[in-house]
């Protein structure tokens, strides 16, 4: 059997270099090379072309999300895991939509991790558990109408971009509430649908999605 | 031989820093545990020299440090960042406080030595 060309991309430098050890110990994988970030990783990918890359997602310069699009659209042929500790819904369905064969969480067991590439060299998919549940979850819900889809997140109206934005440059609800003059409880159930909208748990993750997103201006 | 325990809730970080240190002579990784609870209560039958903590920074991680330290003031804990390559070293010092004197001069030893370190460092 032809040894699987695996490239790593992560820019925690203990875990990419665990998980090359951990590769090293089987006879049919072989890291062909490693990446600290998107750009960097699409650079090895074009001296290495490899059979798989295992990608994080959260990454300095290029995420993975960003990476595996810009990859998948010059090297088609390359499966591309996403190899994550993120289990936010956007990340899964985003690294779908762009392409990616697979999505990991960085929980697995090493010998899970040796099926999932196994799986991945036989051309099937590889997902974690908890990452397809959700995905089958999605599925089940009523279909979304091409008005209110985008990205696979609802559209933010004119007000909640506004609330969004001031929520970025750290404001509370009470300062919100007097920037837009609106009440703190209007402002409480703007902030509540951005959360459902943008499928964050709270306003840090809702200001770090948006500034990332491009939703809204970064702060200067 | 210095005794390591790993404790790593993300499964792939631990058994990779596991892999890691097979190779090194003077480190021998005498457990692992996903579950902090239950590491806690193998730590203490253990007793390792050394604690890596793989986290994210959550209040029952940093709680659980404390915990450790409990178990035994000299044995060292190391965590590690699983969002980025930041690792820090806790250690502790046991003392008796019979009097408000000797928090006092504990309060100002550790604030001399922190001044030095800034001197060190600069």
């Amino acid at each position: 059997m032809e040894k699987l060309r695996i490239l790593l991309v992560d820019d925690h430098v203990l875990f990419r270099k665990g998980i090359a050890s951990l590769i090293a110990n089987r006879q049919d994988l072989t890291v062909v090379g490693e990446a600290e970030d998107g750009i960097e990783a699409v650079r090895v990918a074009r001296q290495t072309l490899p059979d798989i890359i295992l990608m994080d997602v959260n990454m300095p310069r290029q995420n993975g999300l960003e990476t595996v699009k810009v990859l998948k659209g010059e090297m088609p042929h390359i499966n591309i895991v996403m190899l994550t500790v993120s289990d936010n819904d956007n990340d899964l369905f985003k690294a779908i939509k762009y392409g990616a064969k697979g999505y990991l969480l960085k929980n697995l067991e090493p010998q899970q991790l040796y099926d999932m590439l196994d799986k991945v060299r036989n051309g099937e998919a590889a997902i974690s558990g908890a990452m397809a549940a959700k995905i089958l979850q999605e599925f089940r819900q009523p279909e979304k109408t091409e008005e209110n889809e985008s990205d696979g997140v609802d559209e933010l109206t004119a007000r909640e971009v506004e609330v969004l934005e001031l929520v970025v440059t750290g404001a509370t609800n009470k300062e919100i509430a007097d920037e837009l003059s609106i009440t703190e409880n209007t402002v409480k159930i703007h902030l509540r649908n951005i959360l459902e909208k943008l499928h964050v748990k709270n306003r840090i993750q809702a200001a770090v999605h948006a500034v990332r997103e491009g939703l809204i201006e970064k702060p200067s | 031989m210095t005794d390591v325990f790993i404790i790593s809730e993300y499964l792939m970080f631990g058994h990779g820093l596991k892999s890691l240190l097979a190779s090194e002579e003077e480190l021998r990784v005498v457990g692992q545990e996903k579950e902090i609870d239950r590491a806690i209560e193998l730590i203490s039958e253990i007793q390792p020299d050394v604690v890596v903590v793989f986290g994210n920074g959550s209040d029952k991680i940093n709680v659980s440090i404390v915990d450790i330290l409990n178990i035994d003031p000299n044995m060292q804990i190391i965590g590690v960042s699983v969002q980025d390559n930041t690792c820090y070293t806790y250690s502790a010092k046991r003392w008796n406080a019979m009097d408000v004197s000797d928090l006092v001069n504990v309060i100002k030893s550790d604030h001399q030595k922190k001044r030095d370190y800034s001197v060190v460092g600069e």
